[in-house]
C-alpha cells in the first residue's frame, strides 16, 4: 500500500522494557526518525529477577504486579494517542519457566504483544540509543549492566561489531550471595573475586583494539554518576551526557559499602530497590573500566526503552505509517484467530472476498477506511466461535472477541466487530438482541452493512473449500450481479447465495444478490 | 435435584427384597415408537430378559415439524404405556425407570406429556438429553466391548444416529475419552433429500456437506485423527446387520455390503423398503438418510468393516437400574465424567495439576463436612467436575475469567452431565472468586432453590480449596480435616513456608463461613 513518507511523521510511539528490576514505558512523539521528545516515562519496579533466578518461574504475586504494570501502560498510552507500540522482554523473563503463560496473559489481559529478545538485540537496541545522544569515536565499548545480564557491545563507525550477553547482572549477583547482609564487612572484595573469576570473552577478543570510550547505560550508572551532583533516581533522557571518572567510581564503591542499603537510601535518596545493586553494578563497571584501561565512563541517560522507541519510529519511517497502524491491529486480531479457529483457510478466503466486495461497493455503502478495517477483522474472527462449539457458535464469537481487547480498537469498535462477527449467520440484526441494541445508532448502521457483506462472502464459501476465487459486483436496476470466477463444482454455494445469503444484502441495499459463475 | 436420582419404586409395589430376584423394566419413549424391556435381576447379579416389547408412534417427526406433541399422539402414548404397566403389574415389576429422549424433550408441551401419562399410569417418565442418553447406550456398548480385546486395542468412535441430533463419543482404552451431541439427525437429512430441489447432485452434495461438517466438529472436539472401529447404534445399523446376516453384540458388516445394500434402498421408496424388508414405513422412513450418513463416514475415516451394536437405551437403563440395586449408587460412570472433565480442561489450557489437586482438597473438605451439608454422591462428583474446570476462563481471558469459566461451561458438553449439572457445576466455577452467588445474578437466580443451595455449598468449598493451592504448586498434600470448634481445621503438614496459603485463605473463607458457621483455619502440624 503505497504512502507519502512525509505523512508518517509527527507520530507518537512506547516503547515497554520488562527487567529483571523493573517494568518501564517510555512514550515519545517522533518529528522524524530521529527527532524526538519524550511525553511520558513510567518505571515500576517488578522484581522478576528476584523470583526467577531462585526458582526458574516467574511467582504469581509477581505476575500479577507485572500485569497490573502494563494495564497501566496500556492506559496511558491510549491517553496519549499512541499509534505505535513494542514491548520487549529480556533476561528474567528469557529464563522463567513459565514465560508462555506470562507472554499468554499480558497478550490476553491487555492486548500488547511481548518480544521475548535476545541478549544480542538488547545489545543492538541500546546502541542504537547510544548513538542517537553521543557522538561515537573510534571503537566504543557500550556497557549495559541490568539486574539478570550484562550486555557488551563493541561500536566502531557505527557498526555493531561484537555483541555479548552474560548471565551476571546484579540481582543474580545478589542472589548468588544470599544477599548483602551474609557478606558483611567483605562484600567489596567479594564482588570483585566473583566478577574477577566471571569469564569476557568480548574482552579476550578484544585485546587487539584499543577502547576509545566506554559508555555505561542502566539505571544504575546513571544513579553512581549522579551521586556527587545530587540528581538522583531521576530517569531523564533530557539530562547531558555525564563522565564518570573511574577514580571517582572507586571512592563511591568504597564508601557505599560500608553502609547498610537503608543506609545508602537514606544518605544519597536512593530507591530502594536501587539501594542494594547498585554496588554490585558499580563493581562491574569498576572491572571491565580497569580491564580496558579506560579513564572514566561515559553516561549517556538513556536505555533499552529510547533503544525500542528509535528502532520503531525508523520502521515506520520505511514502511510508511497507515500500514503499520493497521497492522498492529491485524496482527492482534490475527492472533485471536490463531487461538480459536480450526479452520483458518475460510476466514481468511471469506475475508478477501468480503473486502473485495466492500472495495468494489463503495458506491453502494458510502463508509470509509476505518469501517473496511472492522469488516477485515470480523471477517478474520468470524468462526472463533467454533473452538467453543459449533451450535451457536455465532453467538460464541460475539462473547470471545467482546472479552478479547484489540490494542488499536475502541471499545465501540470492538463490539461492532463482535457483532458483525455474530450476525454471520442465523438471526438477523435485531433490536431484540441485547448485543445489537446497546449500540448507538451510527454503530448499529454500520453493523447491519457490514454483517450484510460479510454473509455475502461466507455464502460464497460456504462449502469451506475456496472454490470461488474471485467475484466481481456490478449493480443493475435492483440487483447485484456478482460474476464469480470458480475451480470445481459451486452447486453448494450458489445454493446459499440464492437461499439466505443474499437476505440480509437486499433487505439493507435494495439489491438482490445474483451469483453467475464462471469457471 | 439430581437428575439420576435412584429410580423410584412404583407406589403400590412390594420394596425388593434382597433375597428373591428383582424384576425390573425399563421403558424408552423414543422418536419412532415406544419400547419396554422387563428383565429378573438374579441375587448374583445376572440380568435375564424376560420381555421386549416395541410399539411404533412417529412422535420424532411430529416434534420435528410442528414442535409439539399432538393431543392425538399423546393418547396414543398414553394408551401403550397402559398397556405397559399392566404388563409391568403382572410380572410383578419391583424396579422401574422410564425415560423419554429428544422427541418429547424438543417439544414445547412435554410437561403436559409427562404428567398425562404418569396420571394415567403411575410411571414417572424422565426427559433425559443427549449426552445422558449416550451415557446409557455406551454403557451397553461398553459392556460388549469388554468382551472383545481385539476391539478394545484401537480408538472407536461410536455413534447413534437419531431424529434430531446424533451422538457421538469417542473411546479409547475402553474409557469414552470425549462425546459430542450435533443438532444433525435422520429427520433433517430426510428432509434435506425430499426438498424443493430438484437437482439430485445438489442435494447429495449438501447432505454430504452436512455430514461432513458434523465429522469435522466431532474430531475437533473429542478429538482424533482416525479411528480403528466404528460402531454404528441404532434401529438403521440394526436393520443392516440384519439385512447383511451380521451376528453377535458387535456385528461387523463389510463397507462394500453396506454399500450394495444402500444402492438398493436408495432406489426404492420408504413403502417399497418396508414391503420388501418386512418393516414399518416409520422405520423405513430413516433407512436412506442413515445409510447416506453411514457412507459419508466411511469415506471420511476409512474402515472396511462397520461395526453394529445390538445395544441400545433400554439395555444401558437395564444395567443402571441394576447397579442401584445393587450397589445403592446413584451415580453411572463418575470415571467418565472426570475424564470428560480433565478433556475440556486440557482443552482451554488449564493447569491439569492444580486442577485435581484442588479436586482431591475438595472432595476432603466435603467429606469432613458430611454431617453439616448433608449433599450426596452426585453433588460431590459436580464438586469434582468444577474444581478440575474452575479456570478454564483463562484462555478467554485472565480479567473476569470465572464469568467466562461459566460462559465456557454452559455451552460445553461434558459426558454424562445433564444440562443442570452442567448449570450447576457453571455456576459453581463462576463463583470460585470474586462476588459470592447472589440474587441479582440472572444465572444463579433461574436456578431451582435446591440447586441454588447446592451452588451455595460447592462454591464455598471450592473457594477453601483454591485457596490451599494458591500458589499452584501442590504444597498442601493430605491435609488432616476436621470440623472442631465452630472451625474447620487444616492440618498441613509444616515443612514449607504457607505465608500465601493462610493470606489468601483468609481472603477466600468468608462465604464458607457463611454457608457453613465454620471458620477455616491453616494450621501447621510439627512432623
Amino acid at each position: 500500500m503505497p504512502s507519502s513518507k512525509t505523512r508518517v511523521f509527527p507520530i507518537r510511539c512506547a516503547g515497554m522494557d520488562v527487567g529483571s528490576n523493573a517494568l518501564r514505558l517510555a512514550i515519545a512523539e517522533f518529528k522524524s526518525p530521529d527527532r524526538y521528545k519524550i511525553l511520558e516515562r513510567k518505571r515500576v519496579p517488578v522484581r522478576l529477577g528476584e523470583s526467577v533466578f531462585k526458582t526458574n518461574r516467574i511467582a504469581p504475586e509477581t505476575l500479577d504486579a507485572a500485569l497490573d504494570a502494563f494495564r497501566d501502560f496500556r492506559r496511558t498510552m491510549e491517553e496519549h494517542g499512541v499509534v505505535l507500540h513494542r514491548a520487549v522482554a529480556t533476561s528474567a523473563t528469557r529464563e522463567a519457566k513459565n514465560r508462555a503463560a506470562f507472554l499468554e496473559r499480558v497478550h490476553t489481559e491487555t492486548g500488547i504483544d511481548l518480544d521475548l529478545i535476545p541478549g544480542t538485540e538488547e545489545a543492538r537496541l541500546v546502541a542504537l540509543a547510544v548513538q542517537s545522544k553521543v557522538r561515537l569515536r573510534g571503537t566504543s565499548l557500550i556497557l549495559d549492566v541490568g539486574g539478570g545480564s550484562i550486555e557488551l557491545a563493541l561500536v566502531q563507525r557505527g557498526q555493531i561489531l561484537l555483541v555479548e550477553s552474560h548471565n551476571l547482572g546484579t540481582v543474580r549477583l545478589l542472589e548468588q550471595l544470599g544477599g548483602e547482609a551474609k557478606a558483611k564487612g567483605q562484600l567489596l572484595r567479594i564482588l570483585r573475586e566473583t566478577v574477577r573469576t566471571a569469564r569476557f570473552p568480548l574482552l579476550e577478543s578484544m585485546r587487539g583494539h584499543s577502547v576509545t570510550q566506554i559508555i555505561g547505560t542502566g539505571g544504575n550508572i546513571e544513579a553512581l554518576a549522579s551521586l556527587s551532583s545530587g540528581d538522583n533516581g531521576k530517569d531523564d533522557s533530557e539530562r547531558k551526557p555525564v563522565g564518570l571518572p573511574l577514580a571517582r567510581l572507586k571512592k563511591h564503591l568504597e564508601t557505599l559499602a560500608m553502609m547498610t542499603p537503608e543506609e545508602r537510601a537514606k544518605k544519597y535518596g536512593l530507591r530502594p530497590d536501587r539501594a542494594d545493586v547498585i554496588v554490585p553494578a558499580g563493581v562491574i563497571f569498576e572491572y571491565v573500566a580497569t580491564r580496558t584501561r579506560a579513564r572514566q565512563i561515559l553516561v549517556p541517560f538513556v536505555g533499552l526503552v529510547d533503544g525500542v522507541l528509535l528502532d520503531l519510529a525508523r520502521a515506520a519511517d520505511a514502511s510508511g505509517k497507515k500500514e503499520l497502524e493497521f497492522s498492529q491491529t491485524l496482527n492482534a486480531a490475527r492472533a485471536i484467530m490463531r487461538k480459536y479457529d480450526t479452520d483458518p483457510k475460510h476466514s481468511r478466503h471469506v475475508t478477501e472476498l468480503a473486502l473485495s466486495l466492500f472495495d468494489q461497493l463503495k458506491s453502494v455503502h458510502g463508509l470509509g477506511k476505518r469501517d473496511r478495517l472492522l469488516l477485515e477483522i470480523a471477517g478474520l474472527l468470524h468462526e472463533v466461535g467454533n473452538f467453543i462449539s459449533a451450535a451457536g457458535h455465532h453467538r460464541h464469537a460475539y462473547y470471545i472477541i467482546s472479552e478479547t481487547p484489540i490494542l488499536g480498537l475502541t471499545d465501540e469498535e470492538l463490539h461492532v466487530v463482535a457483532n458483525v462477527a455474530r450476525y454471520h449467520r442465523k438471526a438477523p440484526p435485531d433490536a431484540s438482541h441485547e448485543c445489537y441494541a446497546e449500540l448507538p445508532e451510527r454503530a448499529r448502521d454500520r453493523v447491519r452493512a457490514l454483517s450484510a457483506m460479510l454473509r455475502l462472502a461466507d455464502a460464497l464459501d460456504h462449502d469451506h473449500r475456496q472454490r470461488v476465487t474471485e467475484v466481481s459486483a456490478k449493480t443493475r436496476d435492483s440487483e447485484l450481479l456478482l460474476k464469480a470466477r470458480t475451480r470445481g463444482d459451486v452447486t453448494l454455494d450458489e445454493w446459499s447465495v440464492g437461499e439466505k445469503g443474499g437476505d440480509l444484502f437486499k433487505e439493507e441495499f435494495d439489491l438482490k444478490p445474483v451469483l453467475k459463475t464462471r469457471v | 435435584m439430581s437428575e439420576l436420582a435412584p429410580p423410584p419404586t412404583l407406589p403400590g409395589l412390594a420394596g425388593a427384597g434382597t433375597a428373591a430376584p428383582s424384576v425390573l423394566s425399563v421403558i424408552d419413549v423414543g422418536s419412532s415408537g415406544v419400547r419396554m424391556l422387563l428383565a429378573e435381576l438374579k441375587p448374583d447379579g445376572t440380568v435375564r430378559i424376560l420381555e421386549d416389547v416395541q410399539k411404533p408412534l412417529a412422535l420424532g417427526r411430529e416434534t420435528f415439524r410442528t414442535g409439539t406433541l399432538s393431543a392425538a399422539s399423546i393418547q396414543k402414548a398414553v394408551n401403550m404405556l397402559r398397556q405397559y404397566r399392566a404388563m409391568m403389574d403382572s410380572y410383578g415389576v419391583t424396579h422401574t425407570r422410564a425415560v423419554a429422549t429428544s422427541a418429547v424433550r424438543s417439544a414445547l408441551n412435554r410437561d403436559t406429556f409427562v404428567d398425562r401419562v404418569f396420571l394415567a399410569t403411575g410411571i414417572e417418565v424422565e426427559v433425559i438429553e443427549g449426552s445422558q442418553e449416550t451415557l446409557l447406550t455406551f454403557a451397553a456398548v461398553q459392556r460388549a466391548l469388554a468382551a472383545r480385546p481385539d476391539l478394545i486395542v484401537e480408538d472407536s468412535l461410536m455413534f447413534e444416529l437419531s431424529a434430531g441430533s446424533t451422538e457421538w463419543a469417542l473411546v479409547r482404552g475402553g474409557d469414552v475419552a470425549g462425546s459430542l451431541t450435533y443438532d444433525l439427525g435422520t429427520l433433517r437429512i430426510r428432509e434435506l433429500l425430499r426438498g424443493e430441489e430438484a437437482d439430485r447432485r445438489a442435494v447429495t452434495r449438501l447432505i454430504q456437506h452436512n455430514v461432513r461438517e458434523m465429522v469435522n466438529e466431532v474430531k475437533r472436539t473429542l478429538p482424533f485423527e482416525k479411528v480403528g472401529n466404528l460402531i454404528a447404534i441404532g434401529p438403521e445399523a440394526r436393520f443392516a446387520a440384519r439385512a447383511l446376516k451380521g451376528e453377535g453384540d458387535l456385528a461387523a458388516v463389510s463397507a462394500k455390503d453396506l454399500r450394495t445394500l444402500a444402492d438398493q434402498i436408495f432406489a426404492m421408496t420408504p413403502a417399497e423398503v418396508a414391503a420388501s424388508f418386512s418393516i414399518t414405513s416409520v422405520e423405513a422412513e430413516s433407512l436412506a438418510p442413515a445409510f447416506i450418513a453411514y457412507a459419508e463416514l466411511i469415506r471420511l475415516n476409512p474402515v472396511d468393516r462397520l461395526l453394529v451394536a445390538r445395544a441400545g437405551i433400554r439395555d444401558g437403563l437395564l444395567l443402571q437400574v441394576a447397579k442401584s440395586i445393587q450397589s445403592g449408587s446413584s451415580v453411572f460412570f463418575p470415571e467418565q465424567t472426570i475424564a470428560a472433565a480433565l478433556n475440556l480442561a486440557r482443552k482451554y489450557h488449564a493447569d491439569e495439576r492444580h486442577g485435581l489437586h484442588t479436586a482431591a482438597l475438595a472432595r476432603n473438605i466435603f467429606d469432613a463436612t458430611q454431617s453439616q451439608h448433608g449433599m450426596g454422591e452426585m453433588e460431590r462428583l459436580l464438586l469434582e467436575v468444577a474444581s478440575i474446570v474452575h479456570d478454564i476462563g483463562n484462555y478467554v481471558a485472565a480479567r473476569g475469567h470465572h464469568r467466562h469459566a461459566y460462559y465456557l461451561l454452559v455451552n460445553s458438553e461434558v459426558f454424562g452431565l445433564s444440562k443442570m449439572d452442567l448449570e450447576i457445576v457453571a455456576n459453581v466455577a463462576r463463583y470460585h472468586r470474586k462476588a459470592g452467588p447472589q440474587s441479582d445474578h440472572p444465572a444463579y437466580a433461574a436456578l431451582p432453590r435446591a440447586a441454588r443451595l447446592t451452588v451455595n455449598r460447592l462454591s464455598a468449598i471450592l473457594r477453601v480449596a483454591d485457596a490451599l493451592d494458591k500458589a499452584h504448586g501442590q504444597r498442601i498434600q493430605n491435609p488432616r480435616i476436621t470440623v472442631e470448634e465452630g472451625e474447620l481445621r487444616i492440618a498441613a503438614d509444616g515443612t514449607e513456608d504457607l505465608a500465601l496459603e493462610r493470606l489468601t485463605l483468609d481472603q477466600k473463607s468468608g462465604l464458607f463461613e457463611e454457608v457453613f458457621g465454620l471458620k477455616p483455619v491453616l494450621a501447621e502440624e510439627v512432623t
